[in-house]
């Protein structure tokens, strides 16, 4: 009926070293707080760099990008090419992962007809370049809730 | 590490402009069949039905009039510098504005005429991304997917004379905003809250003057609270009433240091509203803190409610983001707590209510208890919550203020009349009724801003607004 509870999580979270989360050229704030970054750039808007015609195959290698109400988290990830993100909407609300210049997801992202609570959507990004994606409910590309993933050549 | 926000939270307040006209007035208010959608679906997707501005406003400075100088609100946006004022004639407005620069007025010269109709297709009526100080002022919002009008990561904002009726999130919804006002609101229609406050502290924000009906939820203040004040407004014929709250599905936890004083909150038990799953449960309550921490609920009228007139519960949250936050780290602020990583805990989460303080309420005809204090495996009385001064009938446990009394010592056995709120888990509500055909209560006109043709730009540069919240007495009861 009611779950085990764990204990006192903030006082050990607060020791925990940011690991695998990197930072985006021209964001200044903690890859890891998406509020941040986000009010640090709303003026200016986040470079985005095509993906390359390079490609590289899937590693198996999974991260996990939680989006929850309001915030992707986290916001910023940096991985090598061929890496699987898996987004997880794990909040109370519906959103989207939309590429700004796909509003339709083409090419990859998942919209909030597929994505409510409890959804999970999963892309492998083979090519390296910056991609930038908003939930369109709830953000802009320069504002609210947007990520964005730098993806590097291995 | 703590940062004390004691001075700012005794700094607020308190000298109060007249309220309770709305109130008064909605309260009296009653339901009839529902004509929303029927005028939605009767206008084409332009303008319409326009008149003229008002010559005060022509050709002056800083002034934008919508449809005469702009065609659409949106353009007006665009071409607004911060401190404009943009004056938006009666018609119907299919759009989904969004606001990216600071300090505009966005008013609409007649409340019930100026609607912006999503269709149930776009998403947001107003959306202020990231702009201080934007005020938006005397105008309706209907058929929306999302949201009515919505402010997220703003500093300053104020929404005036605004109804949201028939949206698909939440009707009014200010999230990780802070310095805000709200006022002279009605809301109704929304599968989760009618007014919802998220993700804030201190949040620095007034709701006052509000009417919020035939909502999952009337209010909702997820991981809101400082400063956070509630007052002066109608709840009724929710699902559930005021329902401040804490998790983890969205950052700056816990819920904790919001003011509920002088509120008429009733019959939340309304079975036939759109409903999100935690409207379900909350049902049949009038004010329940689910998590919620530090607390001032005072001076209230609650009645006719099928479970508690005021509850005290957890929140059980599955599958939770972060563990709980210490005693320790309630103090830091919603900045503060949110550069923190999250570090996601195995099982389920249990968020009790600690340190409410539940004074000077009136209740009545609250079926399982006028006040019910309840945990899932804590000792309740080791929560800290007290009661003092109300006026009711038989709580749970059993002489609640005897056991905690506020700045006394108390006595007596917490097991007498122990709550099992973990039946609610197994109970089945009524299931959600869609959003988009519910039946609500017709849309009456509601209560103008005075002087919206001539009254200058206000943003949102001087809120929240002073409350005298000692002055504010118990509401009498509508006829």
């Amino acid at each position: 009926m009611v779950g085990a509870v764990t204990g006192n999580g903030w006082a050990a979270m607060a020791l925990v070293v940011f690991g695998s989360v990197g930072m985006v050229a021209g964001c200044a704030a903690d890859p890891d707080d998406s509020r941040l970054t986000q009010q640090n750039t709303t003026t200016t808007p986040l470079v985005t760099v095509p993906p390359s015609d390079q490609e590289f195959p899937a590693t198996g290698v999974s991260v996990e990008v939680r989006a929850i109400d309001n915030n992707f988290k986290p916001s910023a990830l940096t991985v090598d090419a061929g890496t699987e993100v898996v987004f997880v909407n794990n909040g109370r609300n519906d959103h989207n992962v939309v590429p700004p210049d796909d509003p339709t997801v083409a090419t990859w992202g998942v919209l909030d007809a597929d994505f409510t609570p409890g959804d999970s959507y999963a892309h492998t990004f083979t090519k390296p370049g910056t991609y930038v994606y908003v939930c369109t409910i709830h953000g802009s590309p320069t504002f609210g809730m947007f990520g964005t993933i730098v993806v590097t050549a291995p | 590490m703590k940062r004390s926000i004691v001075a700012a939270a005794t700094a607020v307040a308190l000298l109060l402009a007249a309220c309770g006209s709305e109130r008064d007035e909605a309260a009296t208010t009653t339901a009839a069949a529902d004509a929303g959608t029927t005028t939605s679906q009767s206008v084409p997707p332009s303008v319409t039905d326009t008149m003229p501005a008002p010559d005060t406003t022509e050709g002056a400075d800083g002034v934008i009039n919508v449809p005469a100088d702009q065609p659409t609100i949106q353009a007006a946006v665009d071409a607004a510098s911060p401190g404009d004022l943009i004056l938006i004639a009666p018609g119907i407005y299919n759009e989904a504005v969004n606001v990216e620069t600071d300090d505009l007025t966005i008013r609409g010269l007649d409340r019930n005429e100026v609607v912006l109709d999503g269709n149930f297709e776009l998403e947001n009526g107003i959306r202020i991304l990231g702009a201080g100080g934007v005020a938006v002022e005397n105008m309706t919002a209907i058929n929306y997917k999302r949201n009515g009008f919505f402010w997220t990561g703003v500093d300053g904002f104020r929404g005036s004379y605004l109804t949201a009726y028939r949206t698909g999130d939440y009707g009014v919804y200010a999230f990780d905003s802070m310095n805000g006002q709200l006022e002279h609101i009605y809301a109704a229609g929304s599968p989760d809250a009618g007014v919802y406050i998220g993700e804030c502290y201190p949040c620095n924000t007034v709701l006052t003057d509000t009417v919020s009906e035939h909502n999952g939820l009337g209010y909702s203040g997820t991981n809101a609270g400082g400063n956070l004040l509630i007052v002066n407004s109608v709840f009724r014929n929710n699902r559930a009433g005021i329902v401040p709250n804490s998790g983890s599905y969205e950052l700056c936890y816990p819920q904790r240091e919001t003011t509920i004083v002088g509120n008429i909150v009733h019959s939340n038990n309304q079975p036939d509203t759109p409903a999100i799953d935690v409207a379900l449960l909350a049902m049949g309550n009038g004010i329940l803190s689910a998590g919620g921490i530090r607390n001032d609920i005072e001076r209230n009228l609650v009645y006719d409610h099928n479970k508690s007139g005021i509850g005290l519960v957890p929140f059980l949250e599955d599958n939770p983001n972060d563990d709980l936050p210490t005693k320790d780290e309630w103090d830091l602020t919603c900045e503060e707590s949110k550069s923190l990583p999250l570090v996601t805990p195995e099982g389920a989460l249990l968020w009790d209510s600690f340190e409410n303080r539940v004074i000077g309420n009136v209740l009545e005809d609250n079926r399982e208890g006028d006040i019910i204090v309840a945990s899932a495996g804590t000792d309740v009385s080791t929560l800290g919550n007290c009661f003092a001064g109300n006026t009711l009938a038989f709580t749970q446990p059993n002489n609640l203020e005897t056991l905690a009394p506020c700045d006394a010592t108390g006595s007596g056995d917490w097991k007498d009349g122990e709550y099992n709120v973990a039946a609610w888990l197994g109970d089945t509500p009524p299931p959600s009724v869609d959003w988009q055909t519910a039946t609500l209560p017709d849309l009456q006109p509601q209560q103008n801003m005075p002087d919206a043709a001539t009254a200058p730009a206000k943003p949102a540069t001087d809120v929240p607004y002073a409350v005298d919240l000692a002055a504010i007495t118990v509401p009498s009861k509508p006829s």
